[in-house]
């Protein structure tokens, strides 16, 4: 019996070949970027997970609460770990994790190798994350300052017939480290991927104070194993007792928080969150288009199914003549479905496979979501077949298995009849689903666009920013500067941050209105006196250093206009803030500027007198010959500094990499925007073939008396259109709803206009009537005897 | 075999009630080759489709085989359908996407019948009406008398008590229709009970029994010479 199902479904499908096509296509795309789109999640939710000890492992939180501000640190300071260890005798172990950016490692001559994340660990991190050494020693590879582990393709690639253990590398210039073992490469997705383990205590010989409760708590990213039946809660309870003996009466405004290891990689809410990082929002908004699109695909489907059902009825009333109950065409039809569904998962799969490497690129990083990494692929893919199929192919059962077989024989084409079908609403749904679509594409693109042309109070057109070496001395940088001068830039200042780069300076100071151990948190900026010049940091009152009073002045701060009205000062010039060692005079107020991108609030900021000193070098080129001056500027800088000048960064582009997740998410967009069209435009091009088809002898009738072609392609087009016009009305409010959700994100944000709304249902309209048009063109040109003659 | 008691059709759309079979009241033995005639829309299709079970009448008694069935749910319905009745129809309604010899097992596989004894059934039911050479065609491929004897060869497949044909012969040729009628005598030869509906006075008299309609209603009965 089933073979027979089997070979009716085949034959059919394939004596209507375009109808095959369109089915099989739309539901391949839908069921392919549905399976990538649920591997990719899965991968994201694996973060972690690979752990044996995963779901003991916790970190360790910081929340630092003043006044009115308040910080969120993903690590804490050095001592806090060990001390908690110790107090706590239910936790069972700890290991501190300290993050080193961008280290050079050299292996001797010529030979090194600049890795991302070079993390240096307690010995105790190999015990809490099960990481087994492949040579050395397991108990003592991390005890001893400057000891190292490297990764085994560290070890192929550098040591390939050698043993690595005993040998040494060099980091930072002239630390030297000594390889204590090698372990496995570590799998992609964990955050703590890296292919150098250090020892910690390799941070004292680096000058860190490991022992120091003082200062910037972002030091140490501290993970506690705890038992299976932990009582959280009790632990946390006991913390500030703790910090109330180490900080004394500061201890009020700290609070630590345990973390479940595996949330934090979908969670990065904290500052100083390790890379990558993954988020929430990209996973539900992934969702969200996986099943919009599965349900355009599916509805095509059902859709064209059921166009087709005329084709079918006629095989149906033969098979109820001839003893088929309705039980046993239903299954026929589902079986059918099933069939259908199956063949389009395995083209949904090369689809899958297509489009791998795209995500990668999309999420900038290798994903190991291949088929054969992604377990959820071949469980969701037949839970899917089975699903879509007996969904999708329910309708068509129940409808067709319901036919009486006299009726079919009598008048042989399958008609549903009403205003309100199933087929128009469907339409009409995808049409729906691919409006919003669009409008959410635009929508973003206009945000984007907004915030690239924004003003944001600073100048950063032509601004090149030169990072100056660690260990050169103020002399040197001054003499850098100088040196510049005399090459004929005017436009230049030395700075420890420029607003437009990604770092945020944190520093608590007390207006002096307030009363003691009230603070308020600046984000701060220091420059040299030709910071406001260079950067045309437009000055509201006051002034700049620029004047000879303050030329040296370190106490002579500006402020912005935020910070102003934070502070709910009258009179800036000459108001104090304090800190714990330092009292500084307000001389100016700047207008404020976009330190950071329009999605954050303009923070208060003050922006500190630091002549002769700073990280980096920003300056103005001129508009001509910007490749011959930057020549210059390098050949200044290694006569100055002896050393090779690194690549000189445009202010521009820094500025633009920062909306790189809204390009992203654009990017996301516009993909499946487009699919979604593509994938509906399919069903349509189905459903008006068969309607052209169904609708010849009218077609023939209406031409013998006497109808134009244009007047019957808008007969046929006509009832598409309609629809496609009335989705709109539906798909408008939702995407204005998910869209000001969206934008709200951004307290600098374009206004929604009508045009984001109505250049979508232009284009659907538009698309639909070509493919409507198309179909009725072809019928409507058709010899009117033929078609008379075929009934 | 057959018997209607006040058989009642009336067909309901918005506003208009139509009369389709006006009390009919028949009799069909065991073994009888009974033509049904009359002009067009006198109902003649209807009455075979309440026969043939495809539909339910609105009023009276059909009494099948000893059972009277004209309440009986579509499950019972199909299950004596598919045990008893084989169907002829003027535009033979093979299956397309099907072969002929597919189209010819169609029956046996809704019986639940063996794989091994479908076959040897279906070209016994193929080389009977010499059909046998086309098994492996497409009813397409086949001129419109050889598709009717392929729709002969599925009715009978089953061994089906009683044998209703709706205008068998209305699609063919002259020759193609004397071809498709030899076929039906000689199954009713062999014990079969045949109904049949035709336009054609040459073809009925192939029937020993002849029952005109007109307008739903039995006006006269004709009873061929020889046969009483």
């Amino acid at each position: 019996m089933i073979r027979n199902y089997l070979i009716t479904a085949l034959r059919s499908l394939r004596e209507q070949k375009l109808y095959t096509c369109i089915n099989i296509l739309g539901l391949a795309l839908g069921l392919g970027s549905c399976l990538l789109i649920l591997a990719y999640v899965s991968y994201e939710y694996s973060f972690e997970s690979h752990y044996p000890n995963a779901d003991n492992i916790y970190r360790v939180v910081c929340f630092w609460e003043g006044d009115d501000d308040m910080v969120s640190t993903a690590n804490i300071m050095h001592p806090a770990g060990p001390a908690l260890k110790e107090t706590m005798p239910e936790i069972e172990q700890q290991a501190r994790i300290y993050q080193d950016r961008d280290v050079q490692i050299e292996f001797g001559h010529d030979q090194f190798i600049v890795e991302t994340q070079f993390l240096m660990v307690d010995p105790e991190m190999l015990e809490v994350f099960s990481i087994p050494l492949i040579n050395g020693n397991q108990a003592t590879a991390l005890l001893r300052p400057n000891s190292l582990i490297i990764s085994q393709s560290i070890r192929e690639s550098f040591f390939p017939n050698t043993d690595p253990i005993g040998q040494t590398v060099r980091i930072h210039d002239d630390i030297e480290m000594m390889i204590t073992g090698v372990m496995s490469d570590m799998p992609d997705n964990t955050q703590l991927k890296t292919n150098f383990l250090a020892s910690y205590a390799t941070l004292e010989t680096m000058g860190e104070d490991l022992t120091t409760w003082e200062g910037w708590w972002g030091k140490a990213y501290t993970y506690l194993l705890l038992p299976e039946d932990v009582d959280l809660a009790s632990i946390e309870a006991k913390i500030p007792d703790l910090l109330t003996v180490h900080l004394g009466d500061k201890a009020e405004e700290y609070r630590l928080e345990l973390q479940p290891l595996q949330s934090i990689y979908l969670n990065p809410d904290l500052s100083n969150e390790l890379d990558p990082r993954g988020s929430m929002q990209t996973i539900y908004i992934f969702l969200g288009i996986a099943m919009l699109l599965l349900a355009i695909a599916c509805m095509n489907y059902i859709n064209l199914t059921t166009a087709r059902m005329a084709h079918r009825t006629k095989e149906v009333g033969i098979r109820k003549v001839f003893g088929a109950g309705r039980w046993q065409l239903a299954h026929q039809f589902l079986a059918e479905s099933v069939i259908m569904v199956t063949i389009a998962m395995a083209a949904g799969l090369v689809v899958f496979e297509l489009t791998v490497p795209a995500l990668e690129q999309y999420a900038g990083r290798s994903l190991s979501i291949g088929l054969m990494e992604s377990p959820i692929v071949w469980l969701a893919g037949p839970s899917l077949i089975l699903l879509v199929g007996l969904i999708a192919g329910s309708y068509p059962a129940v409808i067709l298995s319901r036919l009486r077989p006299q009726e079919v024989f009598k008048n042989s084409s399958f008609q549903s009849t009403g205003r309100f079908n199933l087929r128009r609403v469907l339409v009409a749904f995808q049409a729906t689903c691919a409006i919003i679509l669009m409008c959410l594409t635009f929508g973003i693109n206009e945000q984007i666009e907004f915030a690239g042309a924004a003003d944001l109070g600073f100048s950063h057109e032509n601004i090149l920013l030169y990072e100056l070496p660690d260990k050169a001395s103020n002399e040197k940088k001054v003499l850098f500067k100088n040196e510049l001068s005399r090459h004929g830039l005017s436009n230049l200042t030395l700075a420890s941050a420029v607003p437009g780069e990604n770092r945020t300076n944190l520093r608590s100071l007390h207006p002096e209105s307030y009363d003691e151990g009230k603070k308020v948190m600046f984000n701060y900026f220091g420059g040299d006196n030709d910071y406001v010049k260079t950067l045309k940091l437009e000055l509201v009152t006051g002034e700049s250093w620029d004047s000879e009073v303050y030329s040296d002045d370190a106490r002579m701060v500006l402020i912005n206009e935020t910070a102003v009205k934070r502070m709910g000062i009258k009179e800036p010039i000459g108001f104090q803030l304090m800190s714990s060692d330092n009292s500084y005079t307000v001389i100016g107020v700047v207008k404020d500027f976009h330190a950071h991108p329009l999605n954050y609030e303009i923070q208060p900021t003050v922006i500190l007198h630091r002549n002769g000193k700073g990280r980096v070098l920003a300056l103005e080129l001129p508009d001509e010959n910007q490749a011959q001056m930057k020549t210059q500027v390098a050949s200044v800088y290694e006569e100055v500094f002896s050393e090779k000048a690194p690549d000189a960064k445009y202010l521009d582009n820094l500025i633009a990499e920062r909306y790189d997740e809204f390009r992203k998410l654009m990017y996301l967009f516009s993909v499946f925007s487009a699919l979604g069209v593509f994938i509906a435009c399919l069903g349509l091009l189905g459903l008006s073939a068969f309607a052209a088809e169904r609708r010849t002898k009218e077609i023939g009738i209406r031409k013998v008396i006497g109808a134009s072609i244009q007047q019957l392609v808008m007969v046929m087009t006509r009832e598409f259109i309609i629809l496609v016009a009335l989705s709109s009305l539906v798909a408008w409010p939702i995407s204005w709803y998910l869209l000001s959700g969206w934008l709200e994100d951004f307290p600098y944000h374009v206004e929604m206009n009508g045009w984001l709304f109505l250049v979508p249902t232009m284009i659907a309209l538009a698309v639909a009537s070509v493919t409507v048009g198309s179909q009725a063109l072809r019928a409507a040109r058709s010899n009117p005897v033929d078609a008379l003659r075929s009934e | 075999m057959i018997r209607t008691v006040n058989l009642q059709k009336t067909y309901r759309t918005e506003d208009i009630e139509t009369t389709a079979l006006n009390n009919i009241g028949i009799h069909i033995a065991e073994g009888e080759f009974v033509g049904i005639m009359g002009p067009s829309g006198c109902g003649k299709s209807t009455l075979l489709n309440v026969l043939g079970l495809l539909d339910n009448p609105t009023g009276g008694e059909y009494h099948l085989l000893g059972t009277e069935v004209s309440q009986h749910t579509e499950r019972q319905r199909a299950s004596l359908r598919k045990n008893n009745i084989g169907f002829v129809f003027q535009n033979f309604n093979l299956i397309d996407e099907l072969t002929i010899f597919e189209n010819v097992e169609l029956p046996l596989l809704y019986l639940g019948i063996a794989a091994s004894e479908r076959k040897s059934r279906v070209n016994k039911a193929l080389e009977q009406f010499a059909i046998i050479a086309r098994a492996k065609h497409f009813p397409q491929q086949l001129s419109g008398g050889q598709q009717q004897r392929v729709a002969v060869a599925r009715a009978v497949v089953a061994n089906p008590k009683l044998i209703l044909a709706d205008e068998p012969t209305g699609n063919l040729d002259s020759a193609h229709g004397q071809d498709v009628m030899t076929c039906l005598t000689q199954l009713n030869e062999a014990g079969t009970t045949i109904v049949m509906v035709t336009h054609s006075q040459a073809f009925a008299d192939y029937c020993r029994r002849t029952i005109n309609l007109f307008d739903g209603a039995v006006v006269t009965e004709d009873i061929k010479a020889g046969h009483a």
